[in-house]
């Protein structure tokens, strides 16, 4: 593989702003657990929000809501209403809304499954600095405020019942415009604490709306100019103490009763901007302007009494947000600021466990490639950018004396679009051989014709492509590889497609235009009424994976609940009775435009090729997780594939399981069959980063990451796990089939050495014997009877999402098997680790190529796309024909990363 | 009284140059040849000075061919007789280090105990006045030969007696010494152990009595150890009870709560033992044993236990903190430790579950923590390590408080037993007691600072930063002060431990020592000095302050002349490279040399900086100052560096308009500047050739003639240098004598008619009779021991002192090295005495006013030398007469106090306003609060006069105190 290492393709970081998590913690008891959907959101500063699954620590960025000019998001608050017990144990969770503000006067709903805003509400009253969710009372009245505190001083109450945000009343009145409202948290149902910009903060009881008690921090003696302390957050504890942190770099515990102060930390040397707590309120959690996030802990012995327990910095810049969140065998606080990569920390096993950083790049990639006409092109905010690669790697390496000079001359900008209009890209596609680019925004659908054929400037003619204007916008879009056929998802969950023609005029010109869109018909799936009323609703039904195959003929789809949708091109009188309409499941609502696009269904034309949706397409079971790739294999992995014309559908998903589907036959491939998850190189299933995307060559699949390119031969099997892998895991890498996590919280994994905490604690028995004691929370104990430990509680979660979904597979696999069974060639084991050179050494006799590879030599992988499809040359890498591949791989380091100035840090030693 | 040249004329370090016709052969035809070679070369380039030459009576003396034939018949039994006949005598050490061990409070906290490498020293906390002195005799002499591997260890007070200490040295010797009385001293019990590492002493309830156990870390192999108990019955029966077998590497050993918790560290592991049952006798002392990791290695630990007393009258620990300091800088607090520890289980085997042991990380200190503490309330730590800064930590609101810019590494932190002072152990071996409620001294005792090879390993190095080889590679710079004899001027760095220095030695300081009182007197800085307690650059390279090399008094006393180097880091002169130069040379060109004339006033007042020369000696860049003499006769200074030129210094009137200018008191200011230079001939170089690497190893020495009238120089390449006899009152050069150097020149004497030439060879010429009296060459000729070979001569009893490290196995003067004492009169080749001192000398000083030598060792102690016809009076540890009436514990009245402190408080303030800012370190080292000589008033003021102690005890005092100006009113 020859691969162009780009590091010019700029992708612009945007700094977090909020942070927030559904649920803060989830209640002890398992099944209740089960279902909850825990989500984290991320604002950022050019107005993006983010939803994350935390999904056992793989942290999946699922959907990203793409902001527009001039926004920002500046804080957000989850509303998740109590679960609420039906029949048969059957829970339906509270349902959750996500509110935002923007440092404006508006404060925005947003709806997750359109992803897009819902309703915006606005009062007459200054801009909007913070913002907090009245607690749900456990008595009749379930109503619910949300409370905003404002730029001039002023409280006000937006009600959000009935589905519904407006504006309510104002509630609090200072006499001095002065004061700003910079934080606000909830003490109890009805009392509400407000960090304000005069050193004080405010006790109110929402009822009456009066004052109940001023808490003053005194002036700021540290020397800086302003006399007055700013309450950048506060937040209580569960039993009613009060945290707060302020711009002197302290953190203030105040007595919940009295409102008296109790204790003042000194643990940062600026400002504190944001705190969190444990949902037991044994832990703080405070992060701050000098870039340290400081945690604290009760100190033993002293009621009452906190004391810091230590301090890191992980990030490179201010700590401005962070939240945290516990269940699901989690415990983590998640804090973002300018550096834009958000931190996950652990939080019940801080000083135990590492901390991790979360990729700062989308894990959607927002890299194409016009492979045929060595073309990549990429955007941002409302910019798109092709470039070129002129010349080809195998060329500059050999170029000799000229190659480093020629290495950096081998990039071109040759085009830059700036998409019109107030919102994002949200998805882009470009056709194989570059004539051809559509891009989707929040509100429409863009596509441009690039006319190459004038040599002399070497810049490509843009011309503007008509799409319909029913279009209005989409959040994924793909172009299929004959530059025949558009699809895009729209509202977040319906597939649509539209023919492109491209007519020839004379002197070689060509024209393309988009026809009116279809609708393409999902499976409906059987969901149970109390999940799909609780949570988010049919989020999960959002379409994030769209591929078409390589000889254009398929369509596949994947949303976020890892339900795969197919469709076939067939000519108009091939339609299919078997796609019933009642079968239709529109995840949305069954609306009136569905039975529009079924007139439209109605009049197509006879002979005309439209999309059914492949006969097969329910048998193809629902993926344990949310898939993160979905695509065609360029070539049938397997022989008797290529007998049947079937395709090879790659799925991997967030947990790294990965699946090969014929989907014409709607079956697991017989590689899948033979390859369980247990088989899957460990080293794979280790690394924590979630895969991108992929990039094939031939049967070889090469799978990135944000800091990983693995390569797996999807013609050959893996061995079983206790043939090679005895060192690299030290604990649970047994040959089981799951994937087993360490008993970490989500965040990174233990530390071996150099924790804080103690290790290797061990007892004397007498006799100069010792025994190695574990260590656990004394609570645990008490809880797990029997000694069930934190990591059995993973693993029943794993069951409990592999029985419902991943049944189905098994199901399916075991039937197979039972006819196919499971050869391991006993001859031809090979230790799959060896990189070829040394494998082939090693066996001697006869050189397989390699069955799996990886790195992590490239850091932080925008993404990885090919740059030149070549004829498959004749003596190639193997006798079977690998072609060669060419890649550009995109990277966009931290340290490349465009930070504003640091507020504080001069003259401090940079490591 | 050791050894004795032997029959062949060897001594440890020296050889006699033979003159047996073989050996003299090649030798006597050389010099003369080299002698002829030089007069007609010089003759050609010199022809001006030559002539005026030749009519000095020395130079035309034709030298004798028959130098060698000065034969001593060299039979033993002559030796042995000289021998006997030697009055010589050696002192016993005086002074000493303190060692890394907690100073011990008394309970009244009226006295300080300080350990030191020797003995115990007892001070009185009010005064800062020594109490006691108890010599400890832990260098044992077995069958003639000594163990130097002993040391002491650990010392503690005993929890039961508390006027009682227990001492315990490495090798198994454990003192129960009385410290009100000194008894005990001679009595060591001995315990059966490969080598103690630490010892604590707790006060142990048994059924019947309550007795000191002892708890004792002893070494069982390279990596394991046990824990010992023992107590007084089982110490005489050296039957202890086995309590824990470490398989680790211990380092440290701490208990609290009358015995019923143990601590030990060693590496990254601690240990926490819980006695698990009332011990009703001795031999029921059992402990459970818990372990566990630590992330850093541990360099320090306190502990703080709180008991509670049950109904039923047994006592048991309610809780127990604990602090670590590890060796990156952080310190890791465990709170409420024992609460966390594994519980019994229901089988010895299966222990319970530990809970989640947090520790709190409290990281200021960029290096190792040399010493961590907890405050009486347990509020506060308090630490203290390299950064000099004793810092502390309020824990509750994460405040810290820093008390900056001490005069070196804060090694042992102790909380006195009422909580209100903390006393300090610094590493320039003095000790501090600060109050905690206004961070001022109270008590300040400073002994001698000087280089030295401690007997441990510095916490520094347990994380490896820039090499420091450890060894002692420089002279002390040193000279005592002519008109008060018991004053030696040391120039010293802000650290003692030669390890933690490095290489790289820097000695901007000048302590002034007072050998009649033992203390130091004052400390003052005369080369640029960088106080801040970020002392090592991020790349952990120490920052390198100014180095002394030479000091010299001028024979009035009134003057005194320093010379100051400081050369950048090599790596810093890296971005400094153009063209062909070479690293050394970029860091030669930025050398900053100066010669400093001091004004020395009285004892209290630092000396006054009157001039300050910039590159006294220079070419294109400056020049290396080889040697500073002072005229015996007159104020006058001469100086050689490495430009070839020899320079005369004298002070004149500083005139200011053309008016003399005045001070501030109308006194007349004088400067001093160079009235005369005189280029050297070039000698020893046939063709006029200079090459570079020439040039910078030449070498020279100067010194005056005793009436000083002939300025000696010698100068030149190794084995090529001449010496120059130049007329002082002219400046033309009388006579030249070459072939006398061997190597490098170090040194050159004149005494009476006599040379004293020491290069690798000593030689001793009679320039008036051109005659080579005798020589001797060096047995060790490292680099290090040729500069610590070091010559001293005194006028008064006619006789010179040769002092030379002996040669090792080891080529590095490190820990165990010795030294060799020689001392001559210049007419006998023979030695009137040798010595063999167990430690490194680092300095040699003839006593000023007395025919005797002074000497530094490498342990911070001082020797002197006498001659046995005189009485000794000189260095007398008045500290002895002191002792004997107690009476420091009668000045503790308050009236007294308040004149003490009157002095306390100037340097007080200063030390209170120990900002960031503050730069200049002298200010913190100014204690004259030790108590000066003069200071009669305290003594008779002590007491209303019917409460007077007797007077024959005031008659010592006051005898004590002046004992040391009498006898320079003798001289």
């Amino acid at each position: 593989m020859d691969i162009h290492r780009c590091r010019f393709v700029p992708c612009p970081a945007s700094a977090i702003n909020a942070v927030a998590f559904t649920h803060s913690s989830l209640p002890a008891k398992k099944s209740l657990q089960k279902n909850v959907q825990v989500r984290l959101a991320i604002g950022r500063a050019n107005g993006d929000i983010e939803i994350w699954n935390p999904l056992n620590g793989a942290w999946h960025q699922e959907v990203v809501i793409q902001g527009g000019a001039d926004r920002s998001i500046d804080g957000l608050v989850w509303v998740t209403d109590p679960d609420e017990e039906v029949g048969e144990g059957n829970i339906i969770h509270g349902r959750s809304r996500l509110f935002s503000i923007g440092y404006t006067t508006t404060v925005t709903e947003w709806d997750l499954e359109k992803a897009k805003a819902k309703k915006h509400a606005s009062g007459q009253h200054g801009d909007i600095w913070c913002l907090a969710i009245q607690p749900p009372s456990k008595g009749k009245d379930t109503s619910r405020k949300l409370v905003a505190g404002t730029v001039d001083g002023n409280l006000v109450i937006y009600s959000i019942e009935d589905d519904d945000l407006k504006f309510q009343r104002t509630l609090i009145r200072t006499p001095s415009k002065k004061v700003k409202m910079v934080s606000i948290c909830f003490q109890s149902r009805n009392i509400v604490i407000v960090g304000c910009s005069n050193s004080t903060i405010c006790a109110y009881d929402i009822r009456s709306g009066t004052l109940l008690r001023t808490m003053t921090l005194g002036s700021d003696l540290s020397g800086s100019t302003a006399k007055n302390i700013i309450v950048w957050s506060v937040k209580c504890l569960p039993d009613g103490d009060i945290v707060s942190g302020d711009s002197t770099g302290q953190v203030c515990i105040w007595d919940g009763r009295t409102y008296t102060q109790a204790q003042r930390i000194q643990s940062h040397t600026q400002d504190v901007l944001c705190l969190a707590v444990s949902a037991d309120g044994s832990k703080i959690v405070s992060g701050g302007m000098d870039r340290r996030t400081a945690l604290y802990e009760p100190m033993a012995g002293h009621n009452g009494r906190w004391s810091k327990v230590f301090h890191r910095r992980y990030h490179s810049h201010d700590v401005k947000a962070m939240a945290s969140f516990e269940g699901k065998g989690m415990s983590v606080v998640v804090s973002g600021g300018p550096d834009a990569a958000p931190v996950a920390m652990p939080l019940r096993g801080a000083g135990r466990e590492y901390h991790r950083s979360l990729p700062h790049l989308p894990q959607s990639t927002s890299l194409q490639s016009a492979s045929k006409a060595r073309l990549m092109c990429s955007w941002w905010g409302n910019e798109i950018r092709i470039w070129h690669l002129p010349r080809p790697a195998s060329e500059l390496m050999d170029g000799g004396a000229d190659g480093g000079a020629a290495l950096h001359k081998n990039r071109k900008l040759i085009a830059q679009i700036l998409v019109k209009g107030e919102s994002n890209i949200s998805s882009a596609a470009i056709s194989e051989d570059g004539t051809l680019l559509v891009a989707s925004t929040a509100s429409d659908i863009k596509a441009f014709q690039l006319d190459f054929t004038d040599a002399s400037t070497g810049q490509p003619k843009i011309t503007k492509v008509n799409v319909p204007s029913s279009v209005n916008g989409a959040t994924k879009v793909e172009i299929s590889q004959d530059k025949q056929w558009v699809c895009w998802v729209e509202e977040g969950s319906r597939v649509m497609a539209a023919k492109v023609t491209t007519t020839f005029g004379g002197a070689g010109i060509t024209t393309c235009s988009i026809s009116q869109s279809r609708k393409l018909h999902r499976v409906r799936r059987q969901i149970p009424k109390y999940l799909r009323l609780g949570g988010l609703g049919a989020y999960d039904r959002s379409v994030t994976q769209v591929a078409f195959s390589p000889d254009s003929k398929m369509l596949g789809a994947a949303d976020l609940a890892g339900y795969i949708d197919t469709w076939v091109l067939r000519s108009g009188s091939e339609r299919q009775n078997g796609t019933a309409d009642d079968d239709d499941d529109d995840a949305a609502s069954l609306s009136d435009s569905d039975s529009d696009s079924e007139s439209e269904d109605a009049e197509g034309a006879e002979g005309e090729l439209r999309w059914v949706r492949n006969p097969k397409a329910a048998l193809i079971p629902k993926l344990p997780a949310a898939p993160v790739v979905l695509s065609f294999a360029k070539q049938p992995l397997a022989p008797e594939e290529e007998a049947d014309g079937d395709y090879s559908l790659l799925a991997i998903t967030a947990m790294k399981h990965v699946f090969v589907f014929n989907p014409l036959q709607g079956t697991l491939s017989d590689w899948s069959r033979r390859n369980p998850y247990g088989k899957i190189p460990e080293q794979f299933l280790i690394t924590r980063d979630l895969v991108k995307g992929v990039v094939w060559q031939g049967p070889r699949a090469w799978i990135y990451g944000h800091a990983f390119l693995f390569m797996l031969d999807l013609s050959q099997d893996f061995d079983e796990k206790k043939t090679k892998t005895k060192a690299l895991v030290k604990s649970g890498a047994t040959a089981g089939t799951k994937r087993k996590r360490g008993n970490d919280g989500g965040a990174g994994g233990k530390m071996d050495k150099h924790a804080l905490a103690p290790q290797n604690v061990k007892v004397e028995i007498g006799g100069g014997e010792w025994v190695d004691v574990e260590m656990g929370d004394v609570e645990d104990d008490a809880k797990s009877v029997g000694g069930a430990a934190s990591t059995t509680e993973f693993e029943d979660d794993d069951d409990d999402d592999e029985d419902e979904s991943g049944g189905e597979l098994q199901r399916l696999r075991n039937g197979e098997t039972n006819q196919g069974g499971v050869v391991v060639n006993g001859g031809e084991l090979v230790g799959g680790e060896a990189v070829k050179g040394e494998e082939g050494k090693k066996k001697g006799k006869k050189t397989r190529p390699a069955k799996w590879w990886h790195t992590y030599h490239y850091r932080s992988i925008l993404g990885i796309v090919p740059v030149d499809i070549q004829t498959p040359k004749e003596g190639g890498e193997e006798s079977k024909g690998l072609q060669p591949l060419e890649v550009a791989i995109v990277e966009r380091p931290t340290w490349d990363v465009d930070l504003p100035p640091r507020y504080f840090g001069d003259g401090e030693w940079e490591r | 009284m050791g050894h004795k040249m032997d029959a062949n004329g060897e001594t440890a370090a020296l050889k006699k140059r033979k003159r047996e016709p073989k050996d003299v052969a090649p030798l006597t035809p050389k010099r003369q040849r080299s002698k002829s070679q030089s007069k007609p070369k010089n003759g050609t380039p010199k022809d001006a000075t030559e002539p005026k030459d030749k009519p000095t009576p020395a130079s035309t003396a034709p030298v004798q061919p028959a130098a060698g034939d000065l034969v001593p018949t060299e039979s033993s039994a002559l030796l042995e007789a000289r021998e006997s006949s030697s009055t010589w005598k050696v002192s016993n050490p005086m002074g000493g280090r303190m060692l890394d061990i907690d100073p011990i409070f008394s309970p009244d906290e009226r006295h300080l105990v300080i350990t030191y490498n020797t003995s115990i020293q007892v001070y009185g906390t009010n005064d800062s006045l020594l109490v006691r002195r108890i010599p400890l005799p832990v260098t044992r002499w077995e069958s003639g030969k000594e163990s130097t591997t002993a040391y002491i260890v650990a010392s503690a007070l005993s929890k039961t007696a508390p006027e009682y200490v227990w001492v315990a040295c490495s090798d198994g010797r454990v003192w129960h010494i009385n410290w009100t009385t000194g008894e005990g001293a001679e009595t060591p019990h001995t315990i059966e152990a490969k080598k103690i590492l630490d010892m604590t002493v707790e006060a142990v309830e048994f059924s019947k009595s309550t007795q000191d156990v002892l708890f004792v870390l002893q070494k069982l192999t390279k990596a394991s150890g046990q824990i010992v108990a023992y107590n007084s019955e089982a110490l005489s029966t050296k039957n202890g009870k086995l309590v824990h077998t470490y398989h680790e590497s211990p380092q440290m050993l701490r208990t609290a709560a009358g015995g019923r918790l143990i601590v030990a560290a060693a590496r990254e592991t601690v240990q926490i033992g819980l006695r698990t049952k009332k011990a009703r006798s001795f031999n029921d002392l059992e402990f459970r044993f818990h372990s566990f990791g630590v992330a850093d290695l541990i360099t320090s630990l306190d502990i703080r236990a709180l008991t509670r007393r049950n109904k039923d009258g047994s006592v048991e620990i309610e809780s127990a903190n604990l602090a670590l300091g590890c060796s990156h800088g952080a310190i890791f607090e465990y709170t409420d430790i024992l609460s966390k520890l594994p519980k019994v289980g229901a089988t010895p085997a299966t222990p319970s579950k530990a809970g989640y042991i947090h520790p709190r990380k409290h990281h200021w200190h960029r290096r190792a923590v040399h010493s961590v503490k907890y405050s009486e309330d347990g509020n506060y730590l308090v630490s203290g390590g390299a950064e000099t800064v004793l810092v502390l930590w309020q824990l509750d609101t994460g405040h810290r408080d820093f008390l900056p810019h001490l005069s070196a590494t804060i090694e042992n932190i102790v909380v006195s037993p009422r909580g209100s002072s903390y006393a300090l152990h610094l590493d320039d071996n003095s000790a501090m007691i600060l109050s905690t409620a206004e961070m001022k001294p109270t008590m300040y005792v400073s002994g001698i600072q000087s280089l030295v090879l401690g007997d441990r390993h510095s916490k520094e190095f347990l994380v490896r930063r820039e090499k420091s080889s450890g060894e002692i590679s420089t002279p002390l710079v040193a000279a005592s002060n002519p008109t008060n004899p018991a004053q030696i001027f040391l120039c010293v760095g802000s650290g003692q431990q030669a390890a933690t220095v490095g290489d790289e030695v820097s000695t901007p300081l000048l302590q002034v020592f007072d050998t009649a009182s033992f203390q130091g007197v004052s400390k003052h800085a005369i080369a640029r000095t960088n106080a801040t307690e970020a002392n090592i650059t991020t790349q952990g390279v120490p920052i390198i302050e100014p180095r002394v090399t030479k000091l010299a008094f001028s024979h009035d006393g009134k003057w005194l002349a320093s010379v100051d180097e400081w050369e950048p880091p090599e790596s810093d002169v890296v971005p400094f490279l153009t063209g062909s130069k070479t690293v050394e040379e970029a860091c030669r060109e930025r050398r900053e040399i100066y010669l400093k004339f001091w004004e020395v006033g009285s004892e209290d007042t630092p000396p006054q900086l009157v001039s300050r020369i910039t590159e006294a000696h220079h070419t294109d860049k400056p020049e290396t100052i080889f040697d500073v003499a002072s005229d015996p006769t007159s104020s006058r200074f001469a100086s050689i560096g490495n430009d070839g030129v020899v320079r005369f210094w004298t002070s004149k009137l500083r005139k200011r308009d053309g008016l003399a200018a005045t001070g501030p008191e109308g006194q007349q200011l004088r400067a001093w500047t160079c009235s005369r230079a005189v280029a050297l001939p070039v000698c020893g170089q046939d063709d006029a050739l200079e090459d570079s690497t020439n040039e910078d190893s030449r070498s020279g020495a100067i010194a005056f003639s005793e009436d000083g009238s002939v300025l000696f120089a010698a100068y030149g390449a190794p084995s090529e240098a001449a010496v120059v006899a130049i007329d002082t009152e002219t400046g033309t050069l009388r006579d030249i004598v070459s072939g006398m150097f061997r190597g490098e020149v170090r040194a050159i004497k004149s005494l009476g008619s006599c040379l004293l030439m020491l290069s690798d060879d000593l030689t001793v010429y009679d320039i008036v009779a051109d005659e080579l009296l005798y020589s001797f060459s060096l047995k060790e000729t490292s680099e290090a021991a040729k500069r610590l070979t070091q010559l001293a001569v005194n006028y008064t009893s006619r006789t010179f002192a040769l002092v030379a490290p002996i040669p090792t196995n080891d080529q590095r003067l490190r820990r165990g090295a010795k030294s060799e004492l020689l001392v001559f009169s210049v007419e006998d080749g023979e030695p009137q005495m040798v010595h063999t001192f167990p430690q490194l000398i680092t300095s040699v000083l003839p006593a000023a006013g007395s025919s005797g030598f002074v000497l530094v060792d490498s342990a911070a102690q001082i020797w002197s030398v006498t001659e046995g016809a005189e009485q000794g009076p000189l260095l007398q540890p008045l500290v002895d007469t002191n002792m004997d009436g107690d009476v420091p514990e009668a000045e503790a009245a308050p009236m007294d106090l308040a004149v003490v402190e009157d002095e306390g408080d100037a340097s007080d303030a200063e030390m209170q306003d120990a900002d960031r800012e503050d730069e200049d370190m002298e200010d913190l080292d100014i204690h004259p609060a030790v108590v000066a000589p003069q200071r009669l008033a305290e003594i008779f003021n002590a007491a209303p006069a019917f409460a007077m102690p007797p007077i024959e005890d005031i008659f010592y005092q006051v005898a004590g105190l002046f004992s040391a100006k009498p006898l320079q009113a003798q001289n």
